[in-house]
């Protein structure tokens, strides 16, 4: 039995679903595809991009309804093909929907403390 | 659609669009060509957890989690995700009383749980480097349980995910028949 001294004050309330979360993560940004792990996971954390793919993951994290033709069409002319952008498209969502989980479920935690 | 080999699908995908078309007698959403593309590197995880978020156990009714995700959609003025759950929100509740809270949320005749709530999302939705513990004292004042604020975060990931899919890809929006169907499917199938 673990000793008193060494239990947490309080319980932390996280993910409802933690495993289901790792999965889609190591999926959309571990596991092989056409864009690098680590193109993927900048995209995911919005830094460390070079043009076009900095302006396209930052509208993406911002106002992702402001994203035009013209901005996949760049992107297309960089070389990148339909499978990348998909890839890139979708890092950057999940970056921006992880890190609202982060700081909701940070703040519950602090205020239940 | 903005990427042309995803609207076109892979085999198997295009076998599956081809029976889905076959069997509704509509055009395949584009949602659900994205949910068939290289199905292990995006669709599947997501719609596994998106039908546990979305139809698993919850303090919160299926309705009240449709009308987070309708609410989160449009705060992200994704109006693919928008008109689709506020649908379905409106098939479960008060159709008034979704439309109200997308107009707005302040106002609208909803129990003091769920405009806490609201309240919580939109900030998390649309500045979140603002929200801290206040913000979620403020709903457990209003009588929201952990749990029940745990599982509208969960929502509002969910959504603030799906909506930039949604909107960095240029999904076609459905129309009013394509809603009232993929209202139908969203209900008895879910997110499958």
């Amino acid at each position: 039995m673990r000793p008193l001294a060494e239990a947490p004050a309080t319980v932390s309330i996280e993910s409802r679903y933690p495993r289901l979360r790792k999965k889609l993560r190591y999926a959309v940004l571990d596991a092989p595809a056409t864009a690098d792990a680590a193109l993927r996971r900048a995209a995911y954390d919005g830094e460390d991009l070079a043009e076009p793919l900095s302006g396209y993951v930052e509208t993406m994290r911002r106002y992702a309804y402001r994203v035009q033709d013209r901005d996949i069409e760049r992107l297309h002319n960089a070389r990148y093909s339909d499978d990348q952008v998909l890839e890139v498209t979708v890092a950057a969502a999940l970056g921006a929907g992880d890190a609202r989980l982060r700081v909701g479920l940070a703040a519950l935690n602090e205020a239940l403390r | 659609m903005r990427l042309q080999s995803v609207a076109r699908g892979r085999l198997s995908g295009r076998l599956v669009f081809a029976l889905l078309r076959l069997v509704t007698g509509r055009d395949v959403p584009d949602i659900i060509k994205v949910r068939y593309y290289r199905p292990r590197f995006f669709g599947k995880p997501f719609f596994k957890l998106a039908q546990a978020v979305m139809r698993g156990p919850s303090p919160w009714t299926i309705g009240e989690r449709e009308l987070f995700a309708a609410f989160v959609s449009a705060r992200n003025s994704c109006q693919f995700c928008a008109t689709t759950h506020e649908a379905v929100a409106s098939d479960v509740l008060d159709p008034s009383i979704t439309a109200a809270v997308l107009t707005d949320w302040r106002t609208a005749g909803v129990d003091d749980r769920v405009r806490a709530t609201l309240g919580l999302l939109e900030k998390l939705t649309l500045t979140p480097d603002e929200v801290g513990p206040a913000e979620v004292r403020a709903v457990l004042d209003a009588g929201v349980s952990a749990e029940a604020i745990r599982d509208a975060i969960e929502v509002c990931a969910l959504f603030n995910t799906i909506n930039r899919v949604a909107d960095g890809l240029d999904f076609a929006l459905p129309t009013t028949a394509d809603r009232a169907f993929n209202t139908r499917v969203l209900l008895r199938v879910g997110y499958r």
